[in-house]
């Protein structure tokens, strides 16, 4: 998206007289907005308005996105309510308008809009995405608190961190090594040593344990689009990881959330890992993901790396000499080659530190299913 | 010049015939499979093993790979290559080259995948090896 100074600019430039009529006030007009009948207003911000016979101010909706447009109003110095009040033209019955517009935490004014802006449009900080996830919140409407905090995290950002949410954190970096077994062409069997940091933030809230790993991702020349791929990776890793554990103490049960958040590479954000993206299809790693790669499989997998969980394949089996006489796998298992589940073993690591986070008179944490 | 860079040079520019090269290209772990390329008596035999069966492809050397493998080989002094690292990240992958010529023990080079960047001779050799094996595996195999 470009940047509001940029949109200032060009409004002044070109688009002035489109936003208001000569004389008109800021109020005026708001009202004007709100008299386009709703059907209309719904193609404007659609984009699939015919243009040519709006007036001004939704043709320069039309014309320059919904984004953009939210965009001019924030630069304009306009308030939430006139932002969230355009938007609620499009579903709203102009009749019910009145009614709602400054409302904002009844549940109508959000949804109805939430409902027909597109994913690209919430990742493009189109909405006031920290309005929407505390309104969910409050009310105890998971699915829309679950979009919210998806396209939050898709802009690299920590919900619980801006909004306040923590209780406690704590910032984890250990490095490990672990060793795999591999036959060699002669059917003789040697090992090899892989060296990482397990490295990532915990926080917990009143509701949740939260593990943040911040991926800084640094992408090959034309090695895909960095936001579908940032999309993929984090759908696939949040599916695999997310929604099957707890941890509880006999005082609290507290579902524990993964939540991969990827930092663009020129930011200066702090990341916990760097990952290279490569053009796939190829051979991936730890540090190295290829643009073909899932998020299910290969993405969920070295998040596991990151969150300190060790490889289960080629695992060698020892003979009373130590030598090395075959490998073996583990089944059903996302650090496994068959990617399957998380098992509890895979939270060992975060269960010790969560553990360390403890006030001195409160239990151990285990780890359950959910 | 030694025995090697000769041998090489003389591969590359087509005084020795193809069918003096034995090698064996191998890259892969046990998450994401193998691949394995062999070169025997002028011809390429490629391996993939995964979760399901190996498959095969077989097919001949031709002339005009046989010496820009060389040449590829020759211009890197690929037989000097050496790793820097003595352990990899997880899931980071070992490819090996292994290469002799009439009946010589040849030698043998491996690095950690992630260094592939900064070692331009193994590089452009691998990168060689990997046409071949797209061709042989008619598209199947491309690393």
């Amino acid at each position: 998206m470009a940047h509001p100074d940029h949109l200032a600019q060009s409004d002044t430039q070109s688009n002035r007289g489109a936003k208001y009529a000569p004389g008109e006030s800021r109020g005026g007009m708001r009202e004007r907005l709100r008299s386009i009948p709703p059907s209309q207003a719904a193609a404007v911000l659609k984009g699939q308005a015919n243009t040519a016979e709006l007036p001004a101010d939704p043709r320069l909706l039309a014309a320059s996105g919904y984004a953009a447009a939210t965009e001019r109003l924030k630069v304009r110095r306009a308030t939430p309510d006139t932002l969230e009040g355009l938007l609620l033209i499009a579903e709203m019955d102009a009749a019910r308008l009145p009614a709602v517009v400054g409302d904002l935490d009844a549940r109508h004014t959000l949804d109805p809009w939430l409902a027909s802006v597109s994913d690209a449009d919430l990742a493009q900080q189109a909405l006031p995405l920290l309005r929407v996830l505390e309104h969910a919140r409050k009310q105890g409407r998971e699915p829309l608190r679950e979009r919210a905090i998806r396209a939050l995290e898709l802009r690299g950002e920590d919900p619980d961190e801006r909004l306040g949410t923590y209780d406690r954190t704590r910032d984890v970096r250990t490095h490990y090594s672990e060793e795999l077994a591999e036959q060699k062409p002669d059917g003789t069997w040697t090992t090899n040593t892989y060296s990482a940091d397990k490295a990532y933030s915990l926080g917990i809230t009143r509701d949740e344990v939260v593990v943040s790993v911040r991926i800084r991702l640094h992408p090959d020349v034309a090695a895909g689009d960095p936001e579908a791929l940032k999309a993929r990776w984090r759908d696939g890793i949040t599916a695999v990881w997310n929604g099957k554990y707890k941890v509880t103490n006999g005082r609290k049960k507290l579902p524990l959330r993964f939540r991969p958040l990827f930092i663009p590479a020129p930011e200066p954000r702090a990341s916990h890992q760097e990952v290279r993206i490569i053009p796939g299809p190829s051979r991936s790693n730890e540090t190295r993901w290829d643009t073909e790669d899932q998020g299910r499989t290969t993405a969920a997998h070295e998040f596991g790396h990151m969150v300190g969980a060790r490889d289960e394949y080629s695992m060698p089996m020892k003979d009373e000499k130590d030598q090395v006489v075959a490998s073996y796998d583990e089944t059903d298992s996302i650090m496994s080659g068959d990617y399957g589940r998380v098992q509890p073993r895979h939270l060992e690591e975060i269960r010790r530190d969560l553990n360390r986070m403890r006030s001195p008179k409160e239990p151990e944490f285990r780890v359950e299913p959910l | 010049m030694n025995d090697t860079e000769a041998g090489w040079k003389r591969l590359a520019d087509g005084t020795a015939t193809c069918s003096e090269l034995q090698g064996r290209y191998r890259d892969g772990n046990g998450l994401e499979g193998w691949t394995t390329v062999e070169f025997t008596n002028a011809r390429v035999t490629v391996r993939r093993t995964s979760r399901g069966p190996e498959e095969t492809w077989d097919g001949t050397l031709a002339e005009v790979e046989c010496r820009h493998l060389a040449r590829s080989v020759l211009d890197g002094r690929l037989w000097e290559v050496r790793s820097q690292r003595t352990t990899g990240v997880p899931d980071e992958t070992r490819p090996s080259i292994q290469f002799g010529l009439g009946g010589e023990a040849g030698f043998t080079v491996q690095v950690w995948a992630n260094e592939i960047d900064s070692l331009p001779q193994f590089a452009a050799v691998q990168k060689v090896i990997l046409g071949i094996t797209a061709r042989v595996s008619n598209g199947k195999v491309r690393f």
